[in-house]
């Protein structure tokens, strides 16, 4: 026998195969949980170190939180006093532990049910693009290539090396997708799949896989809408209802999670300014190219070997779909760079305001790429297989098109799979911290770039950082010798009973009516069994009456037992749907739909009875400044020095002043900028301040919020808003003439700067004003 | 139980196990009372200048010059842990310790035992 023979002979043999393999879900199972021990594999091997990544600490803390409070004090992971002062940790949103992966954590610990969590993710994720692509009209040897081009893609290595376990929530987007294209068709389990995975997806912190596969459902909804408009209304309308049903439910079902996060950001709203963009040929990179150094190249890995198949792919009709999806998510990826900027309409939603980072659309770009692939896959399949007697070159040609499209996606496993152990290897791992011996809990000024050794010492980190203004007191202290005082010098003693996240106990003595202090941050879900809770610039408080209390601080957030609730009634909900989808797989009659409708509204009981009661209460503080002034105020103080410049959107800087006109080297001064807006003035202003020097590096204080705390646009009409900066004076300024320009711009739309419309008593240049100089001695 | 998921069970079980047999490098041993104290004198006698350089980097932000310099406070304790050979969290306790129990620490200044609010910058 020929070489050539031998070749074709192993060619086909593997064919038949791949296509055994894909039709039997045991061995298929088997083949993918291969590729992702491959994968997975040095994650796997160091599974029990800890990784020293900045993020890794605090995404990571959220789960060993959590692990201790079910595991240690036998609560709900509802408060987290380890991190930032006290926070909501069911409230975070980052945060991953309401999944099923919160398992492995708690079995065997936060870094080794990390690396658990990836193997899993990865096995989910190439099942679920099996069966998209399936859905999608791929053959089984087309779904079965297709499958490890989105699962094993760049994002899923780049992400375990950073912390960013939240990311393999976009491993259930074909399992989504999928939910809801069955659910368009009428299947009633589509809905329980659709909600199950949409809960999943939330519940793992998927602060961009939740609301990324949000816009994937709506695009399949929009597709199934646009193809079958024409041919079917009564059944376009009839799968749109069972979509919405899944929907509904999903929110249900997720609401234990989104209802506490939803509390958290309207308590502390994520502002993001700027005008994020990539190129064609940076995402080409990402894309395309795989990992080298410092680069962004391969950050969203699936390789050129995809591109005959995917090329293949789009010259079915059928495809149109998935084409259209590929350029919106380019589109998208491109952010701020092309004009016009989908990605600038998309922040135009509410959900959508708080992304950054546009280059993610890659990834549900990878899930259309790679089914577009798995069609192109099967067209040559198809052409290939079929006898065409009387067209031989033709045929030829299409064999020939099928092995090398499929061959290319093989060949592609290797850098697929590679990848992930590259990144690996880049991690900075060591040794995890052994909890010491039992004492008392105190907050520490901490760190945050070593987060996961506080926890295990019962320390909490003060140092604080999130993607949200996380609500801390400036009067937490890490020094303390008992994180309970009364307030009142001389009006009595606390002594603490007993200590946990969610509940602490406390002996208090008054001679008469005082506050206790806790060394934590409050938050509307404390309540005590005497007494009043209170904030007292944002610190726990407690006010009492004279005389001898045991004093039982618990934090039962309504959001987080409301939410509970719902997502109870909703799991009961889909236990029925899917007990009746046993019986009638289809949602077809008026009166099913009817049924349908009212299990929908099912779990919206439990959360009217809950949001009627009476309101939470609240103590809502003026904004202050950085130095304890209110941030609205009447009118100038008397020192202001004017300016008055008018800005074109009906904003004016009436005044600039600096704490110190003149000014040492080396010395930290405030600038105090007082602004002042007309009713009619633009949302998403920001603020730009360019310090320079006569000689030397400018320096910048752009910003968005004043003082750091306020939102132009949430700030009341026609006051003074006071703007105050810090400014540090280098050592190297002396002598040196310092200018700071201040104007306005359209910080999150567009870029664009606002005009002066009358520079007041002061200078303008290139649409902003001069606002202060100064010489340091 | 039907074999034909025999395969699939025991690549699971690979993985499994090979998380659960991963083992950690043999850690350092603990730090002794001298050692703490030597860790928060040299952590914390660099807090002034390390602030002003943070300052430096972040003029107008006081919640990223705060963070800044725990950075730079976290890297200081890494290398003392290092070139002393005792656990990284062990001086991390001692700058703790330090500050609450009011430990001497080489400078006239004292520590600052509290932090800006988070406020993470809105524009990068």
């Amino acid at each position: 026998m020929s070489p050539a023979r031998h070749l074709l002979t192993f060619v086909g043999g593997s064919y038949r195969t791949a296509r055994y393999v894909a039709r039997h879900t045991p061995l298929r199972l088997a083949l993918f949980a291969t590729l992702a021990l491959a994968a997975a594999w040095p994650l796997l091997s160091t599974a029990a170190m800890l990784n020293e990544f900045r993020d890794a600490h605090v995404l990571a803390h959220y789960e060993t939180a959590a692990r201790d409070a079910v595991l240690h004090w036998h609560q709900a992971p509802l408060w987290d006093p380890y991190y930032c002062g006290g926070m909501y940790l069911l409230g975070t949103p980052q945060a991953r532990f309401l999944s099923p992966t919160f398992l492995f954590t708690l079995f065997f610990g936060e870094a080794r049910g990390e690396a658990l969590t990836a193997f899993a993710m990865i096995i989910v994720g190439l099942e679920g693009t099996f069966r998209y692509a399936r859905d999608r009209g791929t053959t089984r040897f087309g779904a079965l290539l297709a499958a490890p081009l989105f699962a094993l893609s760049g994002i899923f290595a780049v992400s375990p090396a950073l912390g960013w376990i939240g990311f393999f929530g976009f491993e259930l987007l074909p399992w989504l997708a999928l939910g809801v294209r069955r659910a368009l068709v009428g299947e009633r389990m589509a809905i329980v799949l659709t909600a199950v995975t949409a809960a999943w997806c939330v519940g793992f912190g998927g602060t961009y896989a939740a609301p990324i596969a949000a816009l994937w459902c709506a695009f399949e909804v929009a597709e199934f809408v646009v193809t079958r408009v024409r041919s079917d209304r009564l059944r376009v309308l009839q799968g749109v209802g069972v979509a919405a049903a899944g929907a509904a439910l999903a929110t249900a079902l997720a609401a234990v999670r989104l209802w506490p996060i939803a509390q958290t950001l309207d308590d502390a709203p994520r502002i993001i300014g700027g005008t994020p963009g990539n190129t064609w040929g940076i995402l080409i990179r990402m894309f395309f190219f795989p990992i080298k150094g410092e680069t962004d190249n391969g950050e969203f890995y699936l390789g050129f070997w995809i591109l005959p198949a995917a090329l293949l792919g789009l010259s079915r009709r059928r495809s149109i779909g998935l084409a259209v999806a590929v350029v919106l998510c380019a589109w998208l990826a491109a952010g701020y760079e092309v004009h016009p900027s989908l990605f600038a309409a998309l922040r135009e939603l509410p959900l959508y305001t708080t992304l950054r980072y546009p280059e993610r659309f890659l990834i549900p770009l990878g899930l259309a790429a790679a089914t577009l692939a798995g069609r192109g896959i099967s067209l040559a399949e198809a052409y290939a297989r079929t006898p065409h007697a009387r067209v031989r070159r033709r045929r030829i040609v299409t064999v020939v098109a099928f092995v090398v499209a499929s061959l290319a996606i093989v060949v592609n496993v290797g850098p697929l799979v590679a990848q992930h152990a590259l990144h690996a290897r880049e991690r900075f791992l060591t040794a995890p911290p052994v909890a010491g011996e039992a004492r008392p809990f105190h907050q520490a000024r901490g760190s945050r770039w070593a987060l996961e050794y506080y926890e295990p010492m019962q320390r909490g980190s003060l140092s604080c950082w999130e993607a949200y203004p996380v609500p801390q007191s400036p009067l937490l202290r890490g020094d303390l010798k008992t994180e309970e005082r009364v307030v009142e010098p001389g009006a009595g003693t606390v002594t603490e009973r007993s200590w946990s996240p969610d509940v602490i106990d406390l002996d208090v003595t008054l001679s008469r009516p005082a506050t206790v202090a806790v060394n934590q941050n409050w938050h509307s879900g404390w309540r005590s069994n005497v007494g009043e809770v209170k904030s007292d610039h944002g610190l726990l408080t407690v006010a009492l009456p004279e005389g001898t209390h045991a004093v039982s601080l618990r934090f039962e957030p309504r959001s987080a037992m409301g939410g509970a609730l719902v997502s109870l009634v909703a799991a009961a909900v889909l236990i029925f749907v899917a007990w009746q989808a046993r019986r009638t797989p289809r949602v077809t009659t008026l009166r099913d739909g009817l049924v349908l409708a009212l299990l929908v509204l099912a779990p919206a009981v439990p959360f009217v009875a809950v949001t009627a009661g009476p309101p939470q209460k609240t103590f809502p503080e003026p904004p202050l400044t950085p130095d304890g002034r209110p941030v609205v105020a009447e009118g100038l103080d008397e020192a202001a020095v004017r300016i008055d410049a008018k800005f074109a959107d009906g904003v004016v800087l009436e005044a600039a002043t600096l704490s110190n006109a003149e000014p040492a080297a080396g010395s930290d001064v405030t600038l105090e900028l007082d602004w002042r807006r007309s009713p009619k003035a633009d949302p998403g202003l920001g603020i730009f301040v360019h310090i320079e020097p006569s000689s030397g590096t400018a320096q910048n204080g752009d910003h968005i919020l004043l003082s750091g705390v306020l939102a132009p646009e949430d700030a009341p009409p026609d006051r003074t808003l006071r703007d105050v900066i810090p400014l540090y004076v280098p050592e190297d300024a002396r002598g040196k003439t310092w200018k700071v320009w201040v104007g306005l711009w359209h910080v999150r739309r567009g870029g664009s700067r606002v005009g002066v419309a009358d520079g007041g008593h002061t200078l303008v240049d290139g649409n902003r004003v001069l606002a202060v100089s100064f010489v340091p001695h | 139980m039907n074999t034909a998921w025999l395969p699939f069970a025991v690549v699971c079980a690979v993985g499994l196990g090979r998380a659960l047999i991963a083992g950690v490098p043999p850690r350092p041993p603990a730090a002794d009372d001298a050692q703490r104290r030597e860790a928060y004198r040299f952590v914390a006698s660099d807090e002034v200048p390390e602030r002003r350089e943070a300052a430096k980097t972040f003029p107008t932000d006081l919640w990223s010059r705060d963070d800044d310099f725990h950075q730079r406070e976290a890297s200081r304790a890494r290398d003392w842990a290092r070139t002393h050979n005792v656990p990284f969290g062990d001086a991390l306790s001692a700058i703790d310790e330090g500050l609450r129990e009011r430990w001497p620490n080489g400078s006239a200044t004292p520590p600052v035992a509290t932090v800006p609010p988070c406020r993470p910058r809105a524009i990068y």
